[in-house]
């Protein structure tokens, strides 16, 4: 039995079953695009006093990062949905390894978020953000990054949690907090000490962070790359390894 | 081929199934009759290495139950519930489990081909899985289980929510396997597909109380059953015990017992019983007939009972 072609099996039947969703796709891109568009123009329009910056570029990192958490910890539903519609019981009595199975769906919703990523990325010229593919390059690495994470920890909550309602509850706990508080609105340094030390707490900031540095590069990295990668990768190993502890001990 | 030990499960203070003991041939179609409820489910889960036991043994093909792994690819499970993934076709959805059982290329669209064609679902390859008709998806469900070629087959409740016709489709098709010399469990409630099956045992709340073929069991029943609608049957059954009867059983508004030359017997019933009985019936034994005068009450039977909805709509 190879891990691998299972891992790549689970991974092609999340992808297709994502691909065939295109209002849940449509979605996410036109949220996007409003938060760019409308959100970004409205607070650029006002004269920002401490920073100098151009604010739509200086959002648009911040609003993939948005739709990478959205995407990302969403794929956790379709652990929810396979256990509701029986899908999860076959694979649970195929002698596949579980590792694999979780590694499989992980990497789906991963691939899922680096899509959106990448056509929100190739719009980054209609907002005066010159993308080049050294940056573009960056810019998908650290997605996948740190949308391994993510979708990892949706996984997680899917595999604590039964019903469809609690993880929508548990999700949207999640989403707003972590994204009002990862510097993709508003960069980091400008809040109060008790804002900075959520952000500091939050993984998603070290993700908006990268993305900037990479994409922008204004204001200067909050935290440094260097320190950005290294803190995503222990978040992403962490949360793939629970997300393997939790599927293992469920079933 | 399935060796069952003393098997026992309990779930917190109740007790789902009781030291139930059996053994499966080779070849042989076998069935697990009984009411909801009467453990076969757990039973099935069990074997189907989903359910670990609270105590006893288990064996598919002398392999224990407990060697989850080795056990898992010698067995194709068809469960109650619809359990395909909607959104993707006939041919994704068994390609997707055929993988995990470790088959790959030509070999794997060789035996999805095969099985498709052997369970009539060759048409139905490329169509969504949601734009099937609940007979079809049931025949996907039976081909995937089929795709690793498993020394045995398990089948909780296959025909149930399914209408007659093809309920009939698709036991014939079942019957086709008996040829290929595969070994099948199933579980059912209806008294038709269980009279079909080689070998029967009849379960009552987690025991197995009877097993045997369906011309074995009935034997048992030595005589002919007979069946008397009355308001009230204690006092009915006080007026016949004059009468060579046996194992009388009192219903709710029902009377049944076993008598030899029953037919001889009913001019004598009539006149002891007057306007007490309402119905009298004499018939020879059923499996249901089995079934009650071994537990005591009536088996349920399929009647109005539609396949079990899980989960919600899928949006």
């Amino acid at each position: 039995m190879s891990t691998l072609a299972c891992i790549f099996i689970i991974w092609k039947r999340d992808i297709k079953r994502y691909l065939r969703e295109r209002s849940q796709i449509f979605s996410t891109l036109f949220t996007s695009l409003l938060w760019l568009v409308l959100f970004g123009i409205g607070i650029g329009a006002m004269e920002l006093k401490r920073v100098d910056i151009n604010y739509q570029a200086f959002l648009f990192p911040g609003i993939i990062s948005m739709a990478l958490l959205v995407t990302s910890v969403r794929s956790g539903i379709s652990v929810i949905r396979d256990r509701e519609f029986g899908f999860l019981r076959v694979l649970m009595i195929t002698p596949a390894p579980r590792h694999a199975l979780v590694l499989g769906k992980v990497l789906g919703g991963s691939t899922a978020a680096l899509l959106q990523a990448l056509v929100l990325l190739s719009l980054g010229w209609v907002l005066e953000v010159r993308v080049t593919p050294l940056s573009f390059a960056q810019a998908a690495l650290l997605v996948v990054l740190t949308s391994l994470g993510f979708v990892a920890l949706g996984v997680v909550i899917a595999n604590l949690i039964d019903s469809l309602e609690g993880f929508n509850l548990v999700m949207s706990l999640l989403i707003m907090p972590a994204f009002f508080t990862s510097g993709a609105l508003f960069p980091i340094f400008v809040l109060p000490e008790w804002m900075q030390t959520l952000a500091k707490l939050n993984p998603l900031s070290y993700g908006v962070d990268a993305l900037r540095e990479v994409l922008v590069g204004f204001p200067p990295s909050y935290f440094g790359l260097g320190r950005d990668v290294a803190t995503l990768a222990v978040f992403t190993s962490a949360m793939l390894l629970l997300a393997v502890l939790t599927f293992e001990r469920r079933s | 081929m399935i060796r069952v030990e003393r098997l026992s499960k309990r779930y917190g203070n109740a007790l789902a199934l009781r030291e139930v003991s059996f053994s499966v041939e080779r070849g042989e179609v076998f069935c697990l009759l009984g009411p909801n409820g009467a453990g076969k489910t757990t039973l099935l889960s069990i074997l189907a290495t989903l359910v670990k036991p609270s105590a006893g043994e288990a064996y598919i093909n002398g392999i224990s139950i407990r060697d989850a792994k080795a056990v898992r690819s010698r067995i194709g499970v068809v469960f109650q519930d619809q359990s395909l993934d909607l959104k993707l076709t006939a041919w994704e959805n068994l390609e997707t489990i055929g993988v995990l059982y470790g088959l790959r290329g030509e070999r794997l669209a060789h035996r999805i081909a095969q099985v498709l064609e052997l369970l009539g679902a060759s048409e139905v390859a490329n169509t969504l899985v949601k734009n099937l008709s609940g007979g079809m998806r049931r025949r996907v469900e039976v081909a995937r289980a089929l795709l690793h070629e498993p020394e045995v087959l398990i089948l909780d409740e296959p025909t149930l929510g399914l209408d007659p016709k093809v309920k009939e489709e698709l036991w014939d098709h079942l019957l086709r396997l008996r040829r290929r010399d595969a070994t099948v469990l199933l579980s059912t409630n209806d008294l038709e597909i269980a009279e079909a099956c080689d070998r029967i045992a009849i379960m009552d709340r987690g025991s197995v109380v009877a097993i045997g073929s369906a011309a074995q069991l009935k034997a048992r029943i030595a005589g002919e059953v007979v069946r008397i609608t009355t308001r009230a049957p204690e006092e009915a059954l006080e007026k016949l015990r004059e009468l060579d009867i046996h194992s009388p059983r009192v219903l709710r508004e029902k009377l049944a017992f076993i008598a030899k030359d029953a037919e001889e017997l009913v001019p004598r019933i009539a006149k002891l019983l007057g306007e007490l009985a309402l119905a009298i019936e004499v018939r020879r034994p059923t499996l249901a007939d089995v079934f009650l005068f071994s537990t005591g009450r009536e088996i349920e039977g399929d009647k109005g009972k539609g396949r079990k909805k899980r989960g919600r709509r899928r949006r």
